[in-house]
């Protein structure tokens, strides 16, 4: 059992090593310009520049820097004013975090894990697959198991399948082994969140054992990661804030 | 194209947007609205209430305005959910409620001492299909060169979706002193809200 594991975990790495970066394509670039465009209109969204957003922002471009993923795309994060836990994407390398998850996350291994998700939906080319004229959101852990749902995220839905968030899963662990991040994070966000109580968007269980069958094989102590300059920058931005209002 | 990543071979479908509206009566309301001092309102506050908190913050920099004051704020419906779309085309959210200031303001943006700042902030709330209404809070902050000065909070009232413009004079105290002065306003909703700020200007004859 054990060396089926290893050797998926072989496959695995040299398969990510070995092809070309899915870059956006044109649809995708469409269609998140469109989406932007009316997130912008209607969302209350962190201006750029503000220095939440600016650190969200530094951090993510750091984890795309670490894993090797800031070539081929421009990852953009941009911070929601709302305090639900959510995180999203609409292709094109736009990804939006809500406040309410940014103080969620403890460590920074759990906010990279959440960014390289977001990362594992464009790099999948997810928002490739469609001619649909909306944005798709691939939520983190978030979705139920149900292979079309149609979430929807303020006047925007998507459709969301358990495969595409396993994919996202999946990917995104290779991007926080690559970035070296602990990506036991991932399970430890998701089994915080369902701890929260937040609403159970997605099956935690089926998510976490598919998790933490990707862990297996991955050593425990390896992957202490210190926090970098960006996300101590957030942390005290968030803090400040906090303790502003 | 290849990839680095396996890739699935299931189509993503996406959904358009959702355009859920419904008409509403512009409708225009008095509220209260209580201006305290930020900086020096603990120390006062613990001596004696609103005015004690107008003490402390007179201990500073606050000089002459209204900390502890009620203000008379008038807050207007200016615009239905359906014209809010037309407007700003966009739909109603489908499963939470969202606000979004369209527009900050202070007007005039340059006063002499002892006059009036009219603040006003336009906003749009965008209700989830099944919930009429929701409460609503207005509140401000007053700043100068970084400092607080005052700040300004609206009891919660429930609305229902569309465009509001809510209008707060803030009274410029005969000892104000010159510069430049940022009000930041924000709208809470639900689990979102929105700031934006505006400025004005002090000038002494």
């Amino acid at each position: 059992m054990l060396t089926r594991v290893v050797l998926v975990f072989v496959l695995l790495a040299t398969s990510v090593h070995a092809a070309p970066v899915l870059e956006a394509c044109p649809a995708e670039i469409r269609r998140a310009s469109d989406t932007l465009a009316q997130i912008f209109r209607q969302w209350p969204l962190r201006a750029t520049g503000d220095p939440i957003d600016s650190a969200l922002q530094a951090v993510a471009s750091q984890l795309a820097e670490r894993a090797g993923e800031s070539a081929h795309r421009h990852w953009r994060t941009h911070v929601v004013r709302d305090s639900k836990l959510n995180a999203f994407s609409i292709g094109d390398g736009h990804i939006f975090v809500t406040e309410g998850m940014l103080r969620f996350v403890t460590t920074e291994d759990e906010l990279a894990a959440l960014l390289a998700h977001e990362f594992g939906h464009h790099i999948a080319g997810h928002f490739c697959q469609t001619t649909a004229p909306s944005g798709f959101f691939g939520h983190l852990f978030s979705r139920r198991e149900a292979p079309e749902e149609q979430p929807q995220v303020g006047e925007l839905s998507a459709s969301i399948d358990s495969t595409k968030e396993r994919e996202a899963d999946r990917i995104g662990v290779i991007i926080l082994k690559r970035g070296r991040y602990n990506p036991r994070a991932a399970i430890l966000l998701a089994a915080r969140m369902a701890a929260s109580g937040t609403p159970a968007h997605f099956q935690y269980g089926q998510r976490i054992e598919a998790l933490q069958k990707l862990m297996a094989g991955a050593p425990h102590t390896a992957w202490v990661t210190n926090d970098s300059a960006p996300f101590t920058r957030l942390q005290d931005a968030l803090r400040a804030e906090a303790g502003s209002s | 194209m290849t990839t680095t990543y396996r890739k699935t071979a299931l189509s993503t479908a996406l959904c358009g947007v959702l355009l859920v509206g419904c008409a509403g009566n512009p409708t225009t309301t008095q509220q209260s609205t209580t201006a305290t001092a930020a900086l020096g309102a603990l120390v006062g506050g613990l001596a004696g209430g609103w005015e004690g908190a107008a003490i402390g913050a007179a201990s500073g920099a606050l000089v002459g305005w209204a900390a502890g004051k009620v203000i008379e704020s008038q807050e207007i419906a200016a615009r239905s959910q359906t014209k809010d779309q037309q407007l700003y085309g966009y739909a109603a959210p489908a499963d939470s409620v969202f606000v979004h200031i369209n527009s900050a303001t202070s007007n005039p943006q340059i006063v002499a001492p002892n006059s009036v700042v009219n603040v006003v902030t336009d906003y749009s709330l965008a209700l989830p299909k099944n919930a009429p209404q929701t409460q609503v809070s207005v509140t401000g902050v007053l700043l100068k060169d970084g400092v607080q000065l005052m700040d300004f909070k609206n009891q919660p009232v429930a609305k229902t979706a569309g465009g509001y413009t809510v209008k707060l004079p803030v009274n410029i105290p005969a000892d104000a002193a010159a510069g430049t002065y940022v009000i930041r306003h924000t709208i809470s909703a639900g689990t979102t809200y929105d700031t934006a700020e505006s400025t004005f200007v002090v000038r002494k004859a």
